[in-house]
């Protein structure tokens, strides 16, 4: 009837000493990883030699207000300990002391802390009684504990939990539910005695190599039970963002494009110069662009500078330029690169002979805060194609193919403006009822190109995170940048 | 990008047709309909500051839907008013450009207008009224000839009731202590021939010669440090308020007695562009009707003459620089959907960089060992041998990255809760500073996260990542406070020092509230 593995056994054996112990233990004390544990002690259960039980048990953790707290104080003790040192004190005094007076007031009264009376249309509130509450011990004990549960309490454990609730709902304590799992000794298991009984019908529950040459095996192995469940694995794989990256890689390789890269430290001058941004652009303000103090600037290749120079003074070739100064101190302080148009421009620099199509995926940088769909750093593609005479129709049909492949049937264009392109557009892609801006580009203005000895340019530049959110369903950007290990294991590597 | 509040109203009154044509056309413009209420919410792009109001907007349209068609006349005559520019102004803010506006009953929906609009160029050209600043006056208070020059007259500004100094203006008034930096020491005043101010810009108008109901005659003054900044603005102005039905007078602004300006200058300007350009550019075969009617459609004329495109553009579009910019307004006339498929016929072969490449093999030598890719933040805390940033936005992203491991070990820190063991790993950049250069690598880094890993089950996974790239190593002790003393080491390549790897020192754990041993290891997958 046994057919009990050689970790199983070993696993039996621990449990026999132990009686009832964590996974973590039992692995600890047998030897066995934690998930060959977790293995065993399932046949064990389903042998009816012991029993897993899963317990969820809430794990607590201090807001930012928690922790704020735990060091000074709550905010009712806070204005208790400030009235018995000075006294009674009117409100609007108060106020100026402690900004979030009104939930201390609240508490305050609540507990019969403070006696409160009006006073000529204000309130004067006057020190009473105030012992410790248990909410203060624990929030003392949750910043002692590392890895706080309700074991941990230094009070009642009935209390505890009913404070802890408290404390939850005010959003000083956060809980998560960790599962933890125990193994417990059946009286069954007690009475197995640790070596396998002698000759049974089915005596073999793993096939060794010993069994396979004598042939031994034959009518000998137990029969599993094939609807059993088995507990997952996960292996290891690619990141969702790196996967659109590299299908985005694939995708412009088959097309025909070389891929390219470019400094992340990049000076203003190839940032927003080559490209044509007037040096006063909103797009240059502080508010915008990450500017570095170290290194502050960067060298500029003279001879280009000085032909850049002169299509933002003058223009070039019909056109009239932008007019006014142009300041070489401020085209070499050095930023974080706000897109990958500017080194799309050094690899044309650098190989200017066409017909040449290139393509970059890489990070970039904007100034905004943190939120559901901003970050201050994201990924750009960048592709760029240099001919002899192209045209805005030869650059929307490339794009309708790149969307087409990732797997995008309705794109559409409209007029877009960027600095650095003319004719200019904005591409949206049609998804569930809507539409998605997700690139923008055009054909290179010659201000651009003919500096830099160019012909005909034409660029776009797509956002690969919006990409990223929408194949995979996310409403927060932020989830591909703080990886949640759970999220990753269970999250497909292929979606239909 | 610029968000500009239309009356929907006076809008649809402008047109002549209702708010779901205006909706439905504007997008083709180039502009996103935000919000349709009582006002309607338009982001346009910031190159065109003519449709940043009621007058322009109404202008577009109906060129759009060729209510009207082609170039808008726009006339002006003399008014013979002078200006007499001071050269102390020079200092501070030299150019100062004037119309005249008559015949136009202001109402309640112009003057929201004006004043929208005029906020709106403050900020579209003026760049926060530094490049330029507009006054606009009711003409019959004051009595030209006016004067423009640094002074120090006493006036009462706008919303006050005291006569103040420029210099207390500049200490008490709100719009004082906002703009006291575009001025300094040197107050530019606009004074008429009774010393009286009309402003003292670009920081207030005196109240005297405040706009209200049934003011008819206008005076507008346009400074600034550039004069096609200060042109720009007043042209879209007075070509709104010539839109309204106002007649414009020009101002003599006398900079010296032999140069002597006279604004505005209404006059269309001509741009020739070759059709074999636009066809080429556009990628579109447009016959010569559809160009001109493409153009008309934009408030442009043309003249097709022997292969050539004469295009006389309106005073207002400050954004045309160049024939590449009248042949974007024929794209957009012709309508981006109409745009052929063609496809550019280059016969390039695609190829991928060998870095990438190398980064491939290495992510998938980690998964094939049971690691999960992470991707992690480039902005980090640490300054040390780092870029480091001026203006940052958080405490903790004030440099860029020099390691991989600190993101690991934080993401770590955020799966506590989740099963273990963990096993994650990153092939990312990171920039360093040597010897005051930013220097950009390639890093690959991992992290395993169980009860029973140590010291050997890292060094394993070194062996084999390095086996599989063929770059043959030794390893020497290292003294990276990151790790144990004693069960740290670094890797070494051909004398190089090219990564480092051991267990985490519990005290880090600690710091990260782990409570399970972690090793780790690091190395570089090249330079640049």
């Amino acid at each position: 009837m046994m057919q009990l593995s050689k970790n199983d056994w070993t696993l039996l054996r621990t449990l026999k000493r132990a009686k009832r112990a964590t996974v973590d233990v039992l692995s600890q004390t047998s030897g066995l990883k934690t998930e060959i544990v977790l293995q065993s002690a399932h046949v064990l259960q389903m042998q009816g030699l012991a029993h897993v039980e899963e317990t969820v048990e809430p794990v607590y953790e201090l807001t930012a207000e928690g922790t704020s707290y735990a060091e000074n104080g709550l905010p009712e003790r806070q204005v208790h300990d400030y009235l018995l040192i000075n006294g009674p004190t009117r409100l609007t005094d108060l106020k100026n002391i402690f900004p979030a007076v009104a939930i201390a007031v609240g508490w305050l009264k609540r507990r019969g802390w403070a006696h409160i009376e009006p006073a000529n249309g204000d309130s004067l509130l006057s020190p009473m009684e105030a012992e410790e509450l248990p909410e203060e011990r624990i929030l003392q004990d949750i910043k002692a504990a590392i890895r706080f549960t309700l074991r941990d309490v230094s009070i009642e454990r009935k209390v505890a939990r009913k404070v802890l609730q408290g404390l939850e709902k005010r959003n000083v304590v956060r809980a998560h539910q960790i599962v933890s799992r125990a193994v417990i000794l059946t009286k069954a298991g007690e009475q197995t005695p640790l070596r396998a009984p002698a000759a049974a019908e089915y005596d073999v529950a793993d096939l060794t190599s010993e069994l396979i040459r004598s042939g031994a095996w034959r009518g000998r192995l137990k029969p599993y039970d094939v609807k059993a469940a088995t507990l997952p694995l996960y292996p290891g794989k690619a990141h969702p963002l790196r996967r659109l990256i590299d299908e985005m890689r694939e995708i412009f390789v088959a097309m025909g494009f070389t891929e390219f890269r470019g400094p992340i430290v990049e000076s203003e001058f190839h940032n927003f110069d080559v490209l044509f941004v007037p040096q006063d652009h909103p797009a240059r303000d502080e508010q915008d662009t990450f500017y570095l103090s170290r290194p502050a600037a960067l060298e500029l290749p003279t001879d280009l500078a000085a032909r850049v120079e002169a299509a933002h003074r003058f223009g070039c070739e019909g056109s009239i330029g932008w007019g006014g100064e142009f300041d070489l101190e401020r085209s070499r302080r050095a930023v974080l690169r706000t897109h990958t148009t500017g080194s799309a421009f050094r690899y044309l620099v650098r190989h200017p002979e066409p017909p040449a199509m290139i393509f970059g995926i890489d990070r970039v940088f904007r100034r905004e805060s943190m939120d559901s769909t901003h970050l201050p750093q994201f990924h750009q593609c960048e592709g760029t194609i240099h001919g002899e005479k192209l045209s805005l129709a030869d650059l929307v049909s490339v794009l309708k193919a790149v969307f087409e492949r990732l797997g995008f049937k309705r794109v559409r264009f409209r007029p877009g403006y960027f600095p650095f392109t003319e004719p200019s557009f904005e591409g949206d892609v049609f998804v569930e009822g809507k539409w998605l801006e997700l690139v923008g580009g055009g054909v290179f203005r010659p201000e651009v190109t003919q500096p830099l000895g160019l012909k005909s340019v034409l660029g776009f530049s797509i956002g690969i995170e919006r990409i990223a959110m929408l194949k995979l369903g996310l409403d927060d950007i932020r989830k591909l940048y703080m990886s949640d290990v759970a999220w990753l294991r269970e999250f497909p590597s292929m979606l239909r | 990008m610029p968000v500009v509040s239309l009356s929907r109203a006076d809008l649809e009154d402008m047109v002549g047709v209702n708010v779901d044509t205006i909706v439905e056309v504007l997008p083709r413009l180039g502009a996103d309909v935000e919000c349709v209420g009582e006002e309607i919410q338009v982001e346009f792009f910031p190159n065109r500051p003519d449709l940043f109001s009621v007058e322009g907007t109404a202008r577009a349209i109906k060129g759009m839907l060729g209510i009207e068609k082609g170039l808008p006349a726009y006339v002006t005559s003399p008014s013979r008013i002078e200006i007499h520019v001071d050269p102390s102004v020079n200092a501070v803010r030299p150019y100062v450009v004037c119309a005249v506006v008559r015949g136009i009953t202001i109402n309640e929906r112009i003057i929201k207008s004006l004043v929208d609009l005029q906020e709106d160029l403050h900020w579209g050209i003026g760049r926060d009224r530094r490049k330029a600043s507009i006054g606009i006056h009711d003409l019959s208070k004051v009595c030209p000839p006016f004067t423009y020059s640094i002074n120090e007259v006493a006036f009462v500004p706008l919303d006050f009731s005291e006569p103040m100094t420029p210099a207390e203006i500049l200490r008490a008034h709100p719009k004082g202590k906002q703009y006291a930096h575009v001025v300094g020491d040197h107050h530019p005043l606009i004074l008429d021939a009774n010393q009286e101010v009309l402003s003292f810009p670009p920081i207030i108008n005196g109240e005297l010669t405040r706009v209200i109901e049934n003011t008819t005659d206008l005076f507008i003054e346009v400074t600034g440090i550039e004069l096609k900044a200060i042109q720009d603005c007043l042209h879209i102005l007075v070509a709104a308020m010539h839109d309204r039905g106002a007649s414009i007078e020009t101002v003599d602004i006398v900079y010296r007695d032999d140069h002597v300006l006279h604004t505005p200058d209404v006059t269309a300007s001509t741009f020739v562009v070759k059709n074999s350009d636009v066809i080429q550019r556009i990628g579109a075969n447009i016959e010569q009707d559809e160009l001109t009617t493409s153009l008309q459609r934009m408030r442009m004329d043309a003249d097709i003459r022997a292969g050539e495109v004469k295009v006389s553009v309106p005073c207002y579009r400050t954004d045309i620089m160049h024939p590449v910019d009248i042949i974007e307004d024929v794209a957009i006339g012709f309508g981006y959907e109409n745009l052929p498929f063609s496809s550019p016929k280059l016969g390039t072969i695609g190829s991928r960089l060998k870095e990438e490449q190398r980064s491939t093999v290495v992510r998938a030598v980690l998964q094939g060992l049971g690691f999960l890719e992470v991707v992690t933040l480039m902005l980090a805390s640490d300054p040390e041998q780092a870029v480091i940033i001026e203006n940052p936005i958080l405490e903790e992203h004030i440099s860029l990255r020099t390691s991989l491991l600190p993101g690991l070990i934080d993401t770590l820190a955020l799966n506590q809760h989740r099963e273990y063991p963990q096993m994650v790993y990153e092939v990312g950049d990171v920039v360093r500073l040597v010897a005051d250069v930013a220097e950009e690598r390639r890093l690959c880094a991992g992290v395993i996260a169980s009860s029973s890993t140590n010291f050997t089950e890292i060094k394993q996974v070194v062996n084999a990542v390095l086996r599989e790239l063929d770059r043959p190593f030794e390893v020497t002790e290292s003294d990276d406070s990151l790790f144990i003393e004693g069960r740290r080491a670094t890797i070494v390549v051909d004398g190089q020092v090219v990564g480092t790897f051991g267990e985490i020192n519990p005290d880090i754990l600690v710091e990260h509230k782990l409570i399970y041993p972690v090793s780790a290891f690091e190395f570089h997958l090249s330079g640049r």
